[in-house]
């Protein structure tokens, strides 16, 4: 299996007391691409391995024409403990060369990220090495463990 | 891919959503809604622009 290889990003900073010599920041942010029906979005998400699942912003629905009003709904919680509601739909999301269908939540999210790449839409289909040092993300596409890749011998 | 770092160049846009170059990262339209940094994006006739939102504070992101 290939391993596709991306760069970090680099934002600049401004020094602050604790970090005056801070000049950027290095953020493990990729590109995606995401589809529903005919629209899609190519945004720059940010590989979070501390978030659940993947999140991106409510103008990346209204962007790709989803109406939300009637799609399930989960509460999530970032640092602050403030709880909030995402509402999911299942997109395909396209990483590099690995395409795949998964649930995408939306919401306003916290730090106004375009998207979060989480455990569950992102994690559970790469193995994903994020080397700061070299400035490198490598990810390997890996079968999700909680889906069964091909049908069992029972339902053959 | 690039073998450099890409720097995002993102001073005076906080709050705003950014249209990137998709090869280079740079920015090519900015404006308050994703759908009006689309459509400015549109008018410019950026090939496959990537999209990003820049931080109304520029600070460390602990999500």
């Amino acid at each position: 299996m290939t391993t596709q290889r991306f760069r970090y990003v680099r934002i600049p900073a401004t020094a602050s007391e604790a970090f005056p010599d801070a000049a950027f920041y290095l953020r493990p942010l990729i590109p995606v691409t995401l589809t529903a029906g005919r629209k899609s979005a190519r945004l720059l998400a940010l590989i979070d391995s501390g978030a659940d699942n993947t999140l991106f912003s409510l103008q990346v629905a209204a962007m790709l024409g989803l109406n939300l009003r009637k799609a399930p709904a989960d509460s999530f919680c970032g640092t602050s403990g403030h709880e909030q509601v995402a509402r999911y739909r299942r997109l395909t999301v396209r990483v590099g060369t690995v395409g795949y269908p998964t649930l995408v939540g939306f919401a306003e999210l916290p730090c106004d990220v375009a998207g979060i790449l989480g455990q569950d839409g992102f994690f559970d289909r790469f193995t994903v090495t994020l080397d700061q040092a070299r400035g490198l993300i490598l990810l390997k596409h890996s079968r999700p463990l909680h889906r069964p890749a091909s049908p069992s011998p029972a339902t053959r | 891919m690039s073998n450099k770092i890409r720097t995002v160049e993102l001073t005076g846009r906080a709050g705003n959503w950014v249209a990137l170059k998709s090869d280079s990262y740079a920015v090519i339209a900015e404006a308050g809604t994703l759908k009006e940094a689309a459509r400015k994006a549109r008018r410019l006739r950026a090939r496959n622009p990537i999209f990003a939102r820049v931080p109304r504070k520029d600070c460390a992101l602990i999500l």
